[in-house]
């Protein structure tokens, strides 16, 4: 009986052509969306019409270009600070978006190094490490984040660790299940017999038929975290100011809902939006990858 | 199976341990509450005076240890502030907590279960896209900015509900919507992600080909299936929300164990945090424990493959 | 006909006494005033449990011996009929009223419960931090209705820290009877003699009272009265919109809101003093305290004196006024000197001028300016602070061209560095509260060499003369002169952007009419002087 690999990806065409198909097969407006914001992130500096920390105080709160009182200098209006509101939310997809990818990054690493552990190994470790994800998940993460910020005072750095060492445990679980299904199967038995080690199997076999789950969690997570960062920088322990992260702005915005409600709801459609983007991709990417890849 | 209760509760209270010391690290490192609870001209004299009588001017191993010892016996020290034992706070407060987070998950299953069902069932229709839209935008809106808005349609401008604060059961409806429309989108995707799986499984197809009628086939053997993981899920999901609780909180003054716990933070009230931060903890394992023994209980291939059985 | 005359006198008479308003009570307590406020501090009802913060809380249910005038500021009588000053200072005898009732069935008011008050609120260990009770000796009573005061040294100002107008003097009169009962059910059911009588308490959510009719002094016209703890100011302002409460603390950084929202308000003018403190003008006392080469130092410096100008002149204080306060700033020469009164000096506030700014930090050798940190800290009752902080940096980068990190940070953390005096070259935006009547007294605890909490920035012996030489002057009209020439001094040497006085502000519902208000008292207080509007 010949040995196959059943468990691979849909694609299978080679080089550019496998390319150009994949790419035909992405859902248009999702991508489309998600390309803007990763085109914000990188050349904020040069799409962006002002610079996002400089306002004038006498020029605050004023509405969008298209309201009575607006200016098509400031296309979406100014915040409390007199600082201008689209070139903040550009500059504030490099935050949500730098945040998100960092710890999702770390969460992702450590989570599917623990998974792949404790799934391959099984036994003591396994019980170990499973125990160790049930206690970083009970911990609730809001005020943690609230009571690390009391100690070292908010920053970039901390919301990225507090979030990424908090949230790992998800991936890991994930992980550790496929890994223990996949390990049923006869060509990890085979590999096992001809005397693979054990680092090459989960390296070789395992890991790549996890990926496509680890990208439809990441892309999910993503947003998470994206929302999470905003309710952290609400209760005032996110990413400090003037930075603008979209968060902060609709934190900031929040007392002027009834002069000035603009202020807290572009930054929250940007977010929306973005976030509704993010999802669509992952359900796209869950549905073209899971149902032939996940057992039950 | 009794010995696999038995250690998971066993694990249960070390974990709790391993929680416990963390914060109560974290907490002391954060800051002195002396500091807070006196004007800013008090001398060094008067509060250091405080300290002494308080026990915050011994060692953190000393505090450490009569802190495990208290909590042996059921005491939780008394809070800093307000000189009152930490439990009749968390008794007064965790229950609002509760409730609400009751209210709120209630609501998400009643609106996301059968969306998520029919979703799955009419896959590809406009009924589908609705709701995906739906349950979409439930997680892409942020709970604090919803609350807001919630307030200021439903509490100002229409005025038919409070805007803030526990009075009446009008006063659960706003927070517990902002609440919960967050896992009603969660819950809804789920259940649609878990039926589409399970509608494409063999034993629902041999159930087609017996001839059931298709109702009986969703109803009965498919959602009975696609449960399992909308079950696990809802653990984690109990903890986002007790997290989303902090903020849902805040912004209505909801007088619950959330704000406690973050206001115990803001005035470095350490036993406050550490007793509140527990009992936040020790309800997610609980419940993630339940979980656990019920999904073996229906699973067994499942609970023999558990380490450590 | 005299005796027609006479009969309808009597008969007069008794329609009026039977169904004509009492002179006494013109109304019955009726309806339920709730008030909401950001925070409720210690939620300590005892005399040794409070700093002040409290009075928030607690101002309600009771008394002090001595009460201000809204109007004019004099000191009235309240629970004391009269006092006196003996021996240079060092003693305060007080001629208590006769027949007030505490609640309950704690009796009347004696000399008795004023000493133990007291010297519960000056032991060792005690969160009460008002000046005298730290130089309390003894409170003696020869009788009932006489309190002996006697103190280790003169303290020519005693009565402002027994009056209830202004903030952070706790010292309000609890009864011996009701102490006693322990500390416990002392916090659980306390005892005063306010108009305002306790109910029940929820730790961190509400308080509610009760109307004690036939009050000594007034009754209130609302039956219950209902303080509630909401930390979000836009809640607070979502709910006196809708009605739902009738007085909302909300802070001067939300007149528009309130006027958007329709509602009206009632401001407390001379609630603090606004401006940025430049941290780091006092000797080294130790690592951390003293930063080389700080360019807005030393206080004598003339090149130092330039940066000062220079930063005052490029804030433009009338925009941060007009957009940040909403109008509610009195430009002021020098902190807690707030215009109109007999001891501020008449000092143009420095003005906007970029221009004469650079010129100024060029002659001073900083022509790009330099690098510094902007702390951003809220207070209670203060949180547009923040706010002002970011616009101040905003304006001096774009004017001056100085690089400023700003450092949120929690009020938890900073309060430590007030005490260490461990800020040095960092700028903090800060309003001082008026805790006193007069400049100096604030100035005695907050920005004298000896105090215990650095936060004017400085420290300087003349700043130490001054205080010492007014806090022994009895005459009111030379207090006044010398703190002029105080104020003089400081327009020139503090290293302070001073901004001016702001307000403390509530937004009330329809319900709630007017009532006497305490310039400088940001807490709402006379609360049973709020007449109902029906």
């Amino acid at each position: 009986m010949a040995i196959v690999e059943v468990e691979r990806p849909v694609l299978v065409e080679h080089g550019p052509r496998r390319v150009w198909s994949a790419v035909r097969q992405l859902p248009a407006a999702p991508t489309l969306i998600l390309s803007v914001v990763v085109v914000f992130a990188l050349f904020a500096g040069q799409v962006a019409p002002h610079p996002p920390t400089e306002g004038e105080l006498r020029m605050r709160t004023k509405p969008a270009a298209w309201v009575e009182g607006g200016s098509t200098a400031h296309l979406l209006g100014t915040d409390d600070q007199g600082r201008d509101i689209l070139s903040r939310i550009i500059h504030g997809t490099r935050v949500s978006m730098a945040v998100s990818l960092l710890a999702i990054l770390l969460a992702g690493s450590i989570g599917t190094a623990i998974g792949l552990l404790a799934g391959y190994k099984g036994g003591l470790i396994d019980a170990l490490l499973m125990r160790l994800a049930d206690v970083a998940l009970s911990m609730p993460l809001i005020l943690i984040a609230v009571v690390v910020a009391a100690v070292n005072g908010p920053s970039f750095r901390n919301v990225i660790l507090v979030i990424g060492l908090l949230l790992w445990p998800r991936f890991a679980r994930q992980v550790r299940g496929e890994t223990l299904s996949i390990k049923e199967n006869d060509y990890v038995a085979l590999a096992r017999v001809a005397g693979r080690s054990g680092s090459y199997i989960v390296w070789r076999h395992i890991f790549p038929n996890v990926v496509p789950s680890l990208l439809v969690i990441s892309t999910l997570q993503m947003a998470y975290v994206i929302l999470l960062e905003g309710s952290l920088s609400f209760l005032g322990v996110g990413v400090p100011p003037p930075r603008p992260a979209w968060g902060l702005m609709i934190a900031e915005g929040r007392h002027l809902v009834w002069t000035a409600p603009w202020v807290a709801a572009f930054p929250g459609i940007a977010m929306a939006v973005t976030l509704l983007a993010l999802n669509m991709f992952g359900d796209w990417l869950r549905d073209k990858l899971d149902p032939k890849l996940r057992q039950v | 199976m009794q010995r696999y209760i038995l250690g998971r509760v066993a694990q249960l209270f070390v974990s709790l341990l391993v929680v416990v010391t963390f914060v109560f690290l974290l907490s002391r490192l954060s800051g002195d509450p002396v500091q807070l609870m006196l004007d800013v001209t008090a001398t060094e004299a008067e509060k250091q005076a405080l300290r002494v009588q308080l026990g915050l001017d011994q060692p953190f191993a000393v505090q450490y240890a009569v802190y495990l010892r208290g909590m042996a016996t059921g005491d939780f020290g008394r809070s800093v502030l307000s000189r009152r034992p930490v439990l009749e706070h968390i008794g007064e407060r965790l229950p609002n907590t509760l409730m609400l987070g009751a209210v709120a998950i209630v609501l998400s299953v009643v609106i996301g279960v059968p969306i998520g069902v029919y979703s799955a069932v009419k896959r590809g229709t406009a009924l589908d896209h609705v709701a995906r839209v739906f349950a979409v935008l439930g997680q892409a809106v942020p709970t604090f900015w919803l609350g807001i808005m919630l307030i200021l349609v439903f509490g100002v401008w229409l005025g038919w509900l409070p805007p803030g604060g526990k009075s009446g059961p009008e006063s659960y409806i706003l927070p517990a919507i902002t609440l919960g429309y967050f896992t009603a989108a969660a819950i809804m995707r789920l259940t649609r992600s878990s039926m589409l799986e399970v509608l494409g499984a063999e034993y629902v197809k041999f159930a087609r080909i017996k001839g059931l009628r298709e109702r009986v086939v969703i109803w009965k053997h498919a959602l009975k299936n696609a449960t399992i993981p909308v079950l696990t899920f809802s653990v984690m999901l109990f903890v986002i929300f007790l997290g989303g609780a902090v903020v849902t909180e805040t912004v209505f003054a909801w007088p619950g164990l959330g704000r406690l716990i973050l206001e115990g933070i803001n005035t470095r009230d350490y036993p406050i945090v550490q007793g509140g931060v527990m009992v936040f903890s020790a309800i997610y394992l609980l419940a993630n424990l339940m979980v656990d023994v019920l999904y073996s209980y229906f699973n067994p291939k499942i609970r023999y493959a558990r380490p450590g059985a | 006909m005299g005796n027609l005359l006479r009969y309808a006198l009597v008969l007069g008479a008794v329609l009026v006494a039977a169904g004509g308003p009492s002179a006494v009570d013109a109304k019955d307590p009726q309806g339920t005033l709730t008030i909401a406020v950001a925070t409720m501090a210690n939620e300590s009802f005892l005399p040794d449990g409070t700093p002040g913060a409290e009075m928030v809380f607690s101002n309600y249910m009771f008394e002090h011996l001595v009460r201000r005038d809204p109007e004019t500021g004099q000191n009235l009588p309240m629970l004391a009929e009269s006092w006196e000053m003996r021996d240079g200072a060092t003693t305060w005898v007080f001629k208590l009223r006769r027949g007030v009732k505490f609640h309950g069935n704690f009796g009347e008011v004696t000399c008795e419960d004023i000493r133990h008050t007291f010297t519960k609120a000056a032991r060792p260990g005690t969160a009460n931090t008002t000046p005298f009770l730290k130089k309390l000796k003894e409170v003696q009573c020869p009788d009932p209705h006489t309190a002996v005061v006697r103190l280790g040294s003169a303290h020519p100002m005693m009565l402002n820290e027994v009056n209830s107008g202004v903030f952070a003097q706790v010292t309000y009169i609890q009864s011996k009877k009701a102490l006693e009962r322990g500390d416990d059910a002392a916090n659980r059911h306390p005892i005063g003699t306010g108009p305002w009588e306790f109910v029940s308490h929820t730790f961190g959510d509400r308080v509610e009272y009760k109307a004690v009719r036939n009050h000594w002094r007034k009754t209130p016209e609302f039956d219950r009265l209902l303080l509630l703890k909401v930390p979000e100011a836009a809640t607070r302002i979502a709910m006196v919109a809708a009605g739902r409460i009738d007085v909302a603390e909300v802070g001067v950084d939300f007149v528009k809101e309130l006027k958007a929202a329709r509602v009206e308000t009632r401001a407390i003018p001379e609630f603090a003093s606004v401006g940025i403190t430049l941290g780091g003008m006092w000797p080294d006392r130790g690592p951390g305290t003293s930063k080389p080469g700080l360019a807005w130092g030393p206080l004598d410096d003339e090149r130092a004196r330039k940066v000062r100008l220079a930063f005052n002149l490029a804030v433009d204080a009338q925009a941060i006024r007009d957009e940040i306060f909403g109008g509610f700033l009195a430009l002021t020469p020098a902190t807690m000197f707030f215009p109109g009164k007999p001891w501020t000096p008449d000092l143009k506030p420095y003005g906007y001028d970029p221009a004469r700014a650079r010129e100024l930090m060029k002659e001073a050798g900083h022509p790009n300016c330099f690098e510094f940190t902007m702390l951003l800290v809220a207070w209670p009752g203060r949180g547009y602070l923040p706010r002002v902080g970011e616009a101040t940096a905003s304006m001096l980068e774009k004017n001056l061209g100085c690089k400023i990190t700003r450092e949120p940070m929690d009020r938890a953390i900073f309060s430590r560095h007030f005490g260490a005096r461990t800020y040095p070259g960092k700028a903090l935006a800060y309003a001082f509260p008026q805790t006193g009547t007069e400049p100096w007294e604030i100035w005695t605890r907050v920005g004298h060499s000896k105090a215990a909490a650095q936060i004017s920035g400085f420290e300087h012996p003349v700043m130490d003369e001054f205080l010492d030489r007014i806090s022994r002057e009895p005459d009111a009209a030379a207090r006044a002169k010398l703190q002029k020439e105080m104020a003089a001094w400081m327009y020139k040497h503090v290293p302070r952007i001073e901004l001016g006085g702001t307000a403390a502000l509530y937004g009330v519902s329809k319900r709630v009419g007017k009532w006497p208000l305490v310039p400088g008292q940001g807490i709402p207080h006379y609360t049973e002087y709020i007449t109902r509007v029906d």
